[in-house]
Parts: structure tokens; C-alpha cells; sequence
């Protein structure tokens, strides 16, 4: 609901008076114990001693008195009063006078709520008058009458109230309300309360305009004054009177926190909103999902998909090591649909290419593959993945599963700055392209049975060579990469024939003993080989040379992404961290992933690198673990010690591919 | 890495239409859908639609930004590519995106519809009363 126009009647709170153990049982709000006698029937307590300088003190003590409380008002002048009782209060003490009662109602002055009204875009002003901040200019939709208009007694709000919804103009008060300036005792020893939700006291605040945080939006920061539940509503003017009275300021000088929503709690499902259940952080299906399922695949999230860590009941390790000793002695068939098909097309897409690229792609020939790096400015690896040209002006990027986003984003960013955006156009088709992989020694008898229309033999088809063939009658793209170090075939086809793709190969491949594989058996098939996972086996600092990659940074001629990072001061540091494999004694358990690789006494011990990935192999019946390490280090055969939680473990730095090293087929 | 099968429902698919309140929304099933970019796409495309025209007829062109448009059961759209004669890139999505229609009176209601809060249930925080 809009109203055109609207009456802001929010009223008025009590401000509460700043003394001596303020916040005890039985301290409140004259207004709150006027609110119980006069709407509840309910009086706060049999004796009470009354702190109030404004002109409507002496009828809001009428009525106490009228429900039968004892009331006594009492003006603390120049003294700092102090409530006397521990657990509830017993006593008012001022000017060295013992005042006995059961409950100390206060009030420094009506203060208007405007949070609505600052909301909307209104001002305030501060009225020396009534000690309070009033509305000044606003939106002119809004009016705000009575309490927050400051205007306190009944008769004239009434009135108020029934002239402005008139359209009249607003008219003048019959009673005048008065509040005397109220400001806090300073430099005393006594805890005086400014805040009662986040114990903030007079002299945190003394405190904090010693340290020169005197703007009141430094003043809220450092001491989280008025940041509470209730949003500073009782805490804010006591807090704006104490730092006044410390600058020997005016509290119109020291001015105003901004005032922001909510003004009531709100219950956090407004903000949750739909985010909740599988809504909460979605994940990206597989179209092979509810084959997975119907296979007992156990799924998990992995690169923001919901993908095959392995395949059957029981101990997921076992069955990763079934699944590994599967794709090194037959073949495994894996769903690799979410790995990046990034196409970058264009007559500028080849010099586009090899910039975005650390690797040379420009001498790539058509169906031919790359593997590449993507780096930052700065030279730190980006991501990894091939790149696949398909014809003259048209490239694919198959980047790694988790960073396709990045990736778009990255390749979006260089396309429109620094080249002709209307030269090279990025399509993200990962959706569009489904991945079968099948990888293992009898990949290629597997492969052959789909009848693609392509000749497979490595002598037609060799390692990092791409085809088109067909599938049932339908274009499929073929990649001949790697990531086991297996002879491997990635068949990516349209999504409509995924399904038959996979019946068809897993058919193919259960009288080779080849089946399903997932993520867990690929993740220790591609660290046998050495082959890194960004992000897991790099960090933040990694660069190319660091990994094993420092070709091109010798002898790339063209400019590329990060070429000047790799030369600085930074990218020559003795001591960076090499990408290595390390070896544990015979019989030892895997190291543990994050473990250190320390230096030094006991005492002093120093981290020289850490434990990237580490598995036990099912290949060579034996751990093998990928590490950074320093450079002073990193020498094959060299011994270093191992800490984790307290133990040390030795170990031999070895190379990082542990399992094969020969060239695939 | 943790098997977390149970934490996500099973896939759904529409498998049939659905029926309510002034809207009706069944699954499309399209043949062909392309991404065409190009420096003068949407010159070339002029008919292309954006939110909230109304598509009529099996073919059409969305508009997707100022040099991209996805076509949409066009089979006149050359090989997946650059295409030198029209300068335009050409990528086949048509399984990128599942297709629904929706249809009915209350039609254009069904987008913001499907983002409103549930303000009165009873959550875990608060609960409001009404």
C-alpha cells in the first residue's frame, strides 16, 4: 500500500538521565512507569524517587501518585547521583543525602522517534526549547503530528491531528512543554550508563574523545554505541550530550548517526527470503544425474556441480581404488560434462587467443589442442585447461570445471579492453556440450564401438588432436587429452543424446571390465601422473615456472597476460615454491594434505613449503604426494621433515609424476 | 569428499503441464537454438524481442545484450563458427537452455510471483503474527 499522504504519529521516548549506577533493577523510564499504571493498572513499585527536568514531569507524577505509588521528585543540581543497591534498588544517593526507595524513575526530556521520517528522506533540527531533535524540511507526502512533531500534550495533538488531516495548516499550541539542557557530569570515577544494550559508559566515551574519535560516526564505530537491538533509541542523545559536553560543543554541532532500517527487529526470513533448502546455494545438475542415482553414485558438490565421487555401496576409498586399478587396467568412464567449452570466435580470436594465453596458441593448427595457462597481470596462475582449434577464427577453451565462470568473466574483460570487441565474441556453450570421457588402455576398442565416423588409430588421430563425428546420426566433438595419463577420448555431444552416449559406452566397456568412474579415482589417477589441480596445487602466488612451465616465459615473443609479472623481483625470489612430489619410507601412511614442510630447531621451526594433494596409490601399492616447496629444497632426493599436529614425519622430495612418465600413445 | 545424494532432491522434470491461478506453463521442446554475436546483430535481427514482447510464430530471435541474440527453431544460421559473409559469430545452444512456455491471463505475473517471500509462515527466527 503507497499512500499519497501520510501522518506520522510514532511518538515520543524518555531520554534517559545519565548518573551513577544507572543501569540497576529498578532504574526506568518515567514515561514506561506512567505507560504501567495508566494502560496496565500496574505500579512499578511502592517508593520512588523522580529525576525529570521538563514541564511535564509534574502531571506524570499526579498520576503515579493517583495509582498509589510514593513519589518524590528530587534535582540532582551539580552532583552525579548514584542508584544504591546491587541486585535491586534500595536508595538514591545525592549531594552526600541517602534518599530510601524501591525504584528511580528518570527522564531528561521527551525525545521524538524519527527514524520513519529520516527514512523518508527528512531532516531534523535540534530545539534548545525541548532538548530534542524535531523535524525540519521533509518530503512533503509525509507529516509528522503529536510526540514527533513535539508536540506532547494531549489536547493540542488532538487538534494537531485533525487540522493537518484536513489539508489545514497546522495550529499553533495551546501548552508550551520545556526540557532543561541535561549534560552528564564529566571526569568522575562512577560507572554512568549511555548505553544499557552494549555497555557503553560515560567514560568509554571520555574515552574515545581522548583517542580523538569525535565525529559521533567514529564515536558509534569504536565503541558500537547505539549499534545494538534497539538501534541507539535510548542511547544515542545521552551519547551526542556527552561528546557536546566534552567539545564544549552544542549537541546541534556535534550532530547525528545516520538513521537506518530497520526500526522494529525483523525476523531474518524477510531477509532470507526464498534462499532456503536446495534454493540456498543451488548447485548445476548433470543431465547424466538420475543415471548416477539409479548406479547408487555417491554425489557431491564439487566445482559448483552435483557430481560422481564414486560409483556403489561402501567404503568410498575402496571403491576409488577399484575404480583407479579400473581405468589403469581397462578403462574408465567418467561424466565430465561440466568441464569449461569456452568458444572464442572471430578474425581476431587467434592473436586474441595467444594473448589471453601463456602458452603460444597462435602456431596451433586446426583440430590440433594445447595446454595452456590462463595467468593474472601479476603472473600467478589463473587456471589451466587445453585449448582446441576447430577451425581459423574459431577456438574452444576447455577449462577446468570450477573456474568457467572466471574464465567468461576474464576472456570478457581482455576482449573489451585492448581489442576489437567486434573482432572476437566469447560463447560460454558449457551447457550446451555434455562430456563422456573414457580413459584407460582399452579406451580406443571402447571408443570404436560407436561407429563415429572417425579413424582412431594413433597415427590418425594422435594425442591432443581433435575430430568431428557422429553420434547416432549427431554432431559430436572429440578431444583426444588426457588427465590420467591414459589414452583418453572426451566425446562432448548435444545434450539430447548424452543419455544414449553413456548406455552406449558403459555397454561397449562391461566386456572390456571397464565401467563408471568418479571424482575421487580421477582426482588420484591425475595426481599419479603429476598433473596439477589449480587451485589445490597452486596457490596464490604460483607462477608457471613454479610448476614446471617456464618455456614460454623464455622465449614468447608476442605480449600476453602476465608476461611482466613473471620478470619482477617477486617471480626470481630464491626461495619460491617448485611444484614436487614427495615420498615417505615404505610401509608409512599417505602425508597429510596442508601438512608443513619445516626447517629449523624445534624451537624455531620455519615453513618451507606445505603438502598440496596426497593419496595412497592403488597403481603403486604405495602414498604419493604433490607439494610446494622452497627452491633451496627442491632438489630430487633431498630429505625433509614433515609437521603436522605435533609430529614430524620424514620424507624424499621426488619428481611429481610418480606413475609413467612416457609420452600417451 | 562427503556423498551428499540425500541433501538434493532427485532432478524433476515437468513432465506435465502446469495449471493455476490465470497461468499455464508447459516445457517446449525446440529443435535448434543458436547464439549469434556480431557488431551489427541486432540490425541485422531488427525483430529481435526483448521483455515484455510477445514471440509470435515457431521462429523468433531473443535479444540478449547489443551484440547478441539467441535464435531460436532458425535452421537458416550457418555452421557453428565465424561467418565471414555476415560477420557473426555462430555457436549452437541448443541444449543450453530448457525451454518453458507460459501462457494465460495472469502470464506476466508468474516471474515476479515466483520471488515472493513467504512473509507468513512460520520460520526458524521469528514468527509473525498476523
Amino acid at each position: 500500500m503507497r499512500p499519497k499522504r501520510l501522518l506520522l504519529a510514532s511518538g515520543a521516548l524518555d531520554r534517559p538521565m545519565t548518573f551513577a549506577m544507572n543501569d540497576r533493577p529498578g532504574v526506568m523510564s518515567l514515561n514506561a512507569a506512567v505507560e504501567f499504571a495508566g494502560r496496565y493498572g500496574v505500579a512499578v513499585g511502592k517508593k520512588a524517587m523522580v529525576m525529570a527536568d521538563h514541564s511535564l514531569s509534574d502531571v506524570q507524577m499526579t498520576w503515579l501518585r493517583k495509582a498509589g505509588l510514593d513519589v518524590n521528585g528530587i534535582d540532582p543540581q551539580n552532583d552525579v547521583p548514584k542508584a544504591i543497591g546491587r541486585k535491586s534498588v534500595s536508595g538514591l544517593q545525592i549531594n552526600s543525602e541517602r534518599h530510601t526507595c524501591d525504584t528511580i524513575l528518570t527522564s531528561a526530556g521527551l525525545m521524538p522517534i524519527l527514524h520513519l521520517w529520516r527514512h523518508a528522506g527528512g531532516k531534523l533540527s535540534w530545539d534548545h526549547a525541548t532538548q530534542a531533535f524535531l523535524p525540519a524540511n521533509g518530503p512533503s507526502w509525509i507529516t509528522p503530528i503529536g510526540a514527533a512533531a513535539g508536540t506532547f500534550n494531549q489536547e493540542d495533538t488532538l487538534q494537531e491531528a485533525t487540522a493537518l488531516a484536513k489539508g489545514d495548516a497546522r495550529p499553533p499550541k495551546k501548552t508550551s512543554y520545556l526540557a532543561k539542557p541535561q549534560s552528564p557530569v564529566l571526569g568522575t570515577s562512577a560507572r554512568q550508563w549511555i548505553d544499557f544494550q552494549h555497555d557503553v559508559t560515560l567514560k568509554d566515551i571520555e574515552l574515545a574523545a581522548q583517542e580523538n574519535y569525535v565525529s559521533v560516526e567514529h564515536l558509534k564505530r569504536y565503541m558500537t554505541l547505539g549499534m545494538a537491538s534497539d538501534q541507539g533509541k535510548t542511547s544515542n542523545v545521552a551519547g551526542l550530550s556527552a561528546m557536546a559536553a566534552l567539545q564544549g560543543k552544542k549537541i546541534s554541532e556535534v550532530g547525528t548517526t545516520t538513521f537506518r532500517p530497520p526500526f522494529v527487529p525483523v525476523p531474518m526470513e524477510i531477509y532470507r527470503g526464498y534462499h532456503t533448502g536446495e534454493l540456498f546455494h543451488p548447485l548445476k545438475r548433470l543431465a547424466l544425474e538420475p543415471l548416477h542415482r539409479t548406479a547408487k553414485a555417491g554425489l557431491g558438490e564439487y566445482s559448483g556441480w552435483l557430481r560422481p565421487g564414486w560409483y556403489g555401496s561402501g567404503d568410498p576409498e575402496q571403491i576409488a581404488a577399484r575404480e583407479v586399478a579400473m581405468a589403469r587396467n581397462t578403462a574408465g568412464i567418467l561424466d565430465a560434462s561440466p568441464l569449461g567449452k569456452i568458444e572464442i570466435i572471430g578474425p581476431d580470436a587467434e592473436a586474441f587467443v595467444n594473448f589471453v594465453n601463456y602458452n603460444t596458441i597462435r602456431t596451433l593448427k586446426p583440430d590440433h589442442i594445447r595446454y595452456g595457462f590462463m595467468l593474472t597481470e601479476s603472473g600467478v596462475v589463473f587456471d589451466d585447461g587445453v585449448i582446441s582449434r576447430m577451425g581459423q577464427d574459431h577456438f574452444v577453451i576447455l577449462c577446468s570445471s570450477s573456474h568457467v565462470d572466471g574464465v567468461v568473466s576474464l576472456l570478457e574483460s581482455w576482449r573489451q579492453d585492448g581489442h576489437g570487441p567486434d573482432r572476437i565474441f566469447v560463447h560460454d556453450t558449457t551447457q550446451n556440450w555434455p562430456t563422456v570421457t573414457v580413459t584407460g588402455p582399452k579406451a580406443r576398442e571402447i571408443v570404436r564401438t560407436l561407429d563415429l565416423g572417425i579413424e582412431l588409430d594413433p597415427a590418425q588421430f594422435p594425442h591432443m588432436q581433435f575430430r568431428g563425428g557422429k553420434f547416432e546420426g549427431t554432431d559430436v566433438r572429440v578431444s583426444r587429452v588426457s588427465f590420467t595419463g591414459d589414452v583418453s577420448f572426451e566425446i562432448s555431444c548435444p545434450v539430447s543424446k548424452v543419455v544414449a552416449l553413456w548406455d552406449a559406452l558403459l555397454l561397449a566397456g562391461a566386456p572390456f571390465g571397464a565401467g563408471p568412474m568418479g571424482l575421487k579415482a580421477l582426482s588420484i589417477l591425475r595426481a599419479e601422473k603429476g598433473y596439477l589441480v589449480i587451485g589445490k596445487d597452486t596457490n596464490g602466488e604460483s607462477m608457471p615456472h613454479y610448476l614446471g612451465f617456464g618455456m614460454p616465459r623464455q622465449k614468447k615473443k608476442a605480449p600476453f597476460v602476465g608476461d611482466r609479472g613473471l620478470h619482477t623481483p617477486k617471480a626470481n625470489e630464491p626461495n619460491r615454491r617448485q611444484l614436487v612430489g614427495l615420498m615417505v619410507p615404505d610401509g608409512e601412511p599417505p602425508l597429510p594434505s596442508g601438512a608443513h614442510i619445516v626447517t629449523g630447531p624445534a624451537s624455531n621451526r620455519q615453513s618451507a613449503g606445505f603438502v598440496t594433494s596426497s593419496y595412497h596409490s592403488p597403481t603403486l601399492n604405495r602414498p604419493i604426494c604433490m607439494a610446494l616447496l622452497r627452491l633451496d629444497l627442491s632438489e630430487e632426493g633431498t630429505h625433509v621433515d614433515v609437521f603436522h599436529l605435533g609430529a614430524v614425519r620424514e620424507a624424499v622430495v621426488a619428481p611429481a609424476c610418480q606413475f609413467d612418465p612416457r609420452e600417451i600413445a | 569428499m562427503r556423498d551428499d545424494s540425500s541433501n538434493w532432491n532427485p532432478l524433476q522434470t515437468l513432465d506435465a503441464d502446469i495449471q493455476t491461478d490465470g497461468v499455464a506453463v508447459s516445457k517446449s521442446y525446440l529443435r535448434r537454438q543458436t547464439i549469434v554475436s556480431g557488431p551489427r546483430v541486432l540490425l541485422e535481427f531488427e525483430f529481435a524481442l526483448s521483455w515484455p514482447e510477445i514471440a509470435k510464430g515457431d521462429t523468433y530471435h531473443l535479444s540478449l545484450r547489443r551484440d547478441r541474440i539467441l535464435a531460436v527453431e532458425d535452421e537458416d544460421l550457418g555452421p557453428d563458427g565465424w561467418d565471414t559473409k555476415t560477420n557473426q559469430a555462430v555457436s549452437d545452444a541448443s541444449g543450453a537452455f530448457e525451454v518453458f512456455e507460459v501462457a494465460g491471463p495472469r502470464a506476466r505475473s508468474f516471474g515476479p510471483r515466483g520471488r515472493i517471500t513467504r512473509t507468513f509462515q512460520i520460520g526458524f527466527s521469528a514468527f509473525v503474527r498476523v
